[in-house]
């Protein structure tokens, strides 16, 4: 029997009278390396904020290795790290700074905070510029150094919201390095992304997401039958390409 | 580290935190010194320190008066001021800080307690809370008895301290929470411009009130309605401390204090609130087709554009709708210290844009992050110059023509408004013109955000402009005067209409030459000012 990471059941999230998320179930199971795809606006990152504790749902249940997000989500806080799409960090600290702050506010002691950060700086190529504000970090540093915060305390579960949107092949590769060492250590990863290589070529479990349901899950294999991912998800949204529509061209 | 190891399990203690959010706030303090905010924190601690000295000695007079009426009307007066100053202060003056930003902790696992414990500390030590701290000290020396009274007054400081805390903050998460969407943002604003008038309305009548002989009775009603209030208690507390009734002083405390609990709970449940919600809410906003669609040059586009902002840039709004509330204000308290039977005093509605002006002054910096847009345009054209500038004509129009039919309303003085609003028209085209010119030389970058009260310029640049803008008011004033003055004078003479519309063609006329200038000055400079605008000096 599969240890679920992640359960998630009739999630529900209405703005106004939009309905971003309407009844999303999730299940990803200990160990996976979980991509969670669809087109703009389908629900992706309310979905994500959702089983994190970042935005309470209207309806539905989230657990977090077995532990309830909602009502009070401090629990499910402290096993899991995230990596949130607006990155609101503290921009006037230093990088090093930032890990240390997050390290000690966590209840860290501080050799143990000093002992990772010096590893996740160095891993993540970072170290060089440790001293340098947040605020003057390229988006690739700030994803990499927020990456470095979910991941200091040692999470069973991280949650990336298009963790490599802008940013450059080595800092992707450093990226990835860093997620397959945590996988490989027994760690689970839930991630959203728009691009379907990457998706394929890291993941394991899949699901595609589209005005808010999951239309598609499964293991990559179950969910892809010998096709390209990028061929089921534009099957699965319904989406078609215009041909001939720019004559000026 | 692999997954789950080290994952600490129940966080910091209450005191760590509180140790952490003060360690983070110097932090962030001297990075913000090493980004060159230098000119800024050195103003913010001598305004500080003047403020901390006078409050201190504001409270340590109380040992010198002997007048037991005096001593109370000192003590509750000043103990008001103090909270209500503290809570709204930095709301007018559009002051805000990232320590006290809950968002920024949303993804560690704290709880309620724990969260207001690290904002509580970091919200505590700031220069100007601590300049608080040392004027509420000031109570100690103007008003402890010698004996256990003593300790109840230095209770009660503590109290007022922590309430004033509780209150300021409970206030900020109300209007973070407002903020989320663009009807709240509204009101929150208009709640917050008409306190701010109305202490200011306050503030200004006491002074007439003085000279008029009336400020005894009218004091004494004053300070009987403000002991009634929160800040009130702590003070009939001290006064009753002073004077050795122990059980009474004890009582009005307790009331205090569990005002202040109530405060301290509601801003953690208000925070906890902001860390489970949306960022904001969705809403479906106003298609641009109408605007925009009609638009067939460079410069209509523009315009249109930013037309749409006025509506839709949350600092356009805030500074509409401020602008118009603050110059009303302003307007009505000159209004009230002059006659009413006076024609002339519809005039004065022509002070009322200068709340409104601040955008105009800084035309290029405002959303300087789409400023390369214009250049893979063509550069940084007359076409979207004049655009921006002519874009502010509603914030510098409204104010006169709203504070204009309010006083002729209240005066009955209709003959005179067509002319005070001609007038307006070429005082606000210089307006703009002034505006332009300041604009391309002291350009500050800005960066519109959805809360009106956090708004986002570079530090350094802010002392700089904001002498610049000083400088523009009062060129205004200068170019302004050839022409107000003299309509003014002969208002019901045969000329006052000549005049101002004379006033109308010399402040379109120097608009234009202001325009040309300012184009000529940013001719091939926009990669520099996109490198200097960049939105990475706003933090």
């Amino acid at each position: 029997m599969n240890v679920l990471a992640v359960a998630a059941f009739g999630l529900w999230k209405r703005f106004g009278a939009k309905e971003a998320v309407r009844g999303i179930a999730l299940q990803v199971p200990a160990g996976s390396f979980f991509g969670l795809v669809g087109p703009n606006g389908a629900g992706k990152t309310t979905t994500i904020r959702m089983l994190v504790g970042l935005l309470e749902p209207d309806a539905g249940t989230a657990t977090i290795g077995g532990i309830p997000v909602w009502p009070e989500p401090r629990a499910a806080k402290e096993i899991i790290g995230v990596l949130p799409d607006d990155l609101r960090v503290f921009e006037r600290l230093s990088g090093a700074e930032l890990l240390t702050y997050v390290g000690l506010i966590r209840g860290m002691d501080r050799a143990t905070v000093d002992h990772r950060r010096t590893q996740l700086l160095d891993v993540l190529g970072l170290a060089d510029d440790a001293g340098v504000l947040v605020a003057d970090y390229s988006t690739g540093m700030r994803k990499k150094i927020a990456l470095a915060a979910a991941m200091l305390h040692g999470p069973s579960v991280l949650f990336l919201d298009e963790p490599f949107e802008s940013v450059d092949p080595v800092s992707a590769r450093s990226i990835t390095e860093v997620l397959s060492e945590f996988r490989a250590g027994g760690g689970t990863v839930v991630f959203s992304s728009h691009v379907m290589d990457t998706v394929e070529r890291l993941c394991d479990h899949v699901a595609i997401i589209n005005a808010g349901e999951v239309v598609r899950t499964g293991t990559l294999a179950e969910v892809c039958a010998g096709r390209r991912l990028e061929d089921v998800f534009i099957e699965a949204v319904g989406g078609h390409v215009n041909e001939g529509g720019l004559d000026w061209l | 580290m692999s997954p789950g190891a080290g994952a600490p399990s129940g966080g910091a203690g209450i005191g760590t935190l509180v140790r952490l959010g003060i360690a983070l706030r110097w932090r962030l303090t001297r990075n913000r010194l090493r980004k060159g905010g230098l000119a800024l924190f050195v103003l913010v601690l001598v305004l500080c320190a003047v403020a901390a000295a006078l409050g201190f000695l504001s409270f340590a007079l109380g040992r010198f008066l002997d007048d037991d009426d005096a001593r109370r009307a000192l003590l509750t007066s000043s103990l008001t001021l103090l909270i209500v100053g503290w809570t709204f202060a930095p709301l007018l003056t559009g002051g805000a800080d990232e320590t006290v930003d809950p968002t920024r902790l949303a993804l560690l696992p704290l709880g309620r307690r724990q969260l207001i414990a690290v904002l509580g500390g970091a919200a505590a030590c700031g220069p100007a809370t601590i300049a608080v701290l040392v004027a509420l000290s000031g109570i100690v020396a103007g008003f402890a008895p010698a004996g256990p009274g003593a300790i109840l007054v230095v209770l009660a400081v503590a109290v007022a301290f922590l309430l004033g805390l509780g209150i300021a903050r409970l206030v900020a998460s109300l209007l973070a929470r407002a903020q989320r969407s663009r009807r709240g943002r509204d009101v929150a604003v208009l709640l917050t411009a008409g306190i701010g008038v109305t202490l200011w309305l306050g503030s200004q009548a006491i002074g007439p009130a003085i000279e008029s002989g009336q400020v005894e009775m009218r004091g004494e009603s004053v300070i009987d309605a403000l002991e009634w209030l929160p800040p009130g208690w702590i003070s009939r507390s001290i006064l009753a401390a002073s004077d050795g009734r122990i059980a009474a002083a004890s009582a009005w405390l307790a009331a205090a204090a569990v005002l202040t609990v109530v405060a301290l709970a509601g801003w953690s449940m208000m925070t906890d609130r902001l860390l489970r919600s949306s960022e904001r809410v969705v809403g479906s906003r106003a298609s641009s087709g109408v605007v925009l669609g009609a638009a067939s040059t460079p410069f209509r586009a523009a315009l249109a554009k930013e037309l749409l902002y006025v509506r839709r840039s949350p600092f356009k709004r805030v500074q509409l709708i401020l602008g118009t509330v603050m110059g009303g204000g302003f307007c009505a308290i000159q209004a009230l210290n002059a006659s009413r039977d006076q024609p002339r005093i519809l005039f004065i509605a022509l002070a009322s844009p200068i709340f409104s002006l601040s955008g105009a002054y800084n035309l290029v910096g405002f959303d300087s992050g789409s400023i390369w847009l214009d250049q893979v345009t063509g550069g940084l054209r007359r076409a979207h110059l004049a655009a921006r500038s002519l874009s502010w004509l509603p914030h510098v129009l409204l104010s006169p023509a709203v504070v204009t039919t309010a006083m002729a309303a209240w005066t009955g003085q209709w003959t005179v408004l067509p002319l005070v609003l001609l007038t307006a028209v070429g005082v606000a085209a210089c307006g703009l013109g002034v505006g332009l010119v300041v604009s391309v030389r002291a350009p500050i970058p800005f960066q519109d955000g959805d809360n009106p009260f956090a708004w986002r310029s570079a530090n350094s640049g802010g002392v700089v402009g904001g002498l610049y803008v000083l400088g523009g008011l009062i060129a205004l004033c200068l170019v302004t005067a050839p022409f107000v003055v003299p309509v003014i004078i002969g208002y019901d003479s045969w000329w006052g209409y000549p005049v101002a519309l004379g006033g109308v063609a010399f402040g379109s006329t120097l608009w234009w030459f202001a325009l040309r200038n300012a184009t000529r000055k940013l001719d091939g400079r926009t990669p520099a000012l996109i490198a200097k605008l960049s939105p990475k000096s706003v933090v």
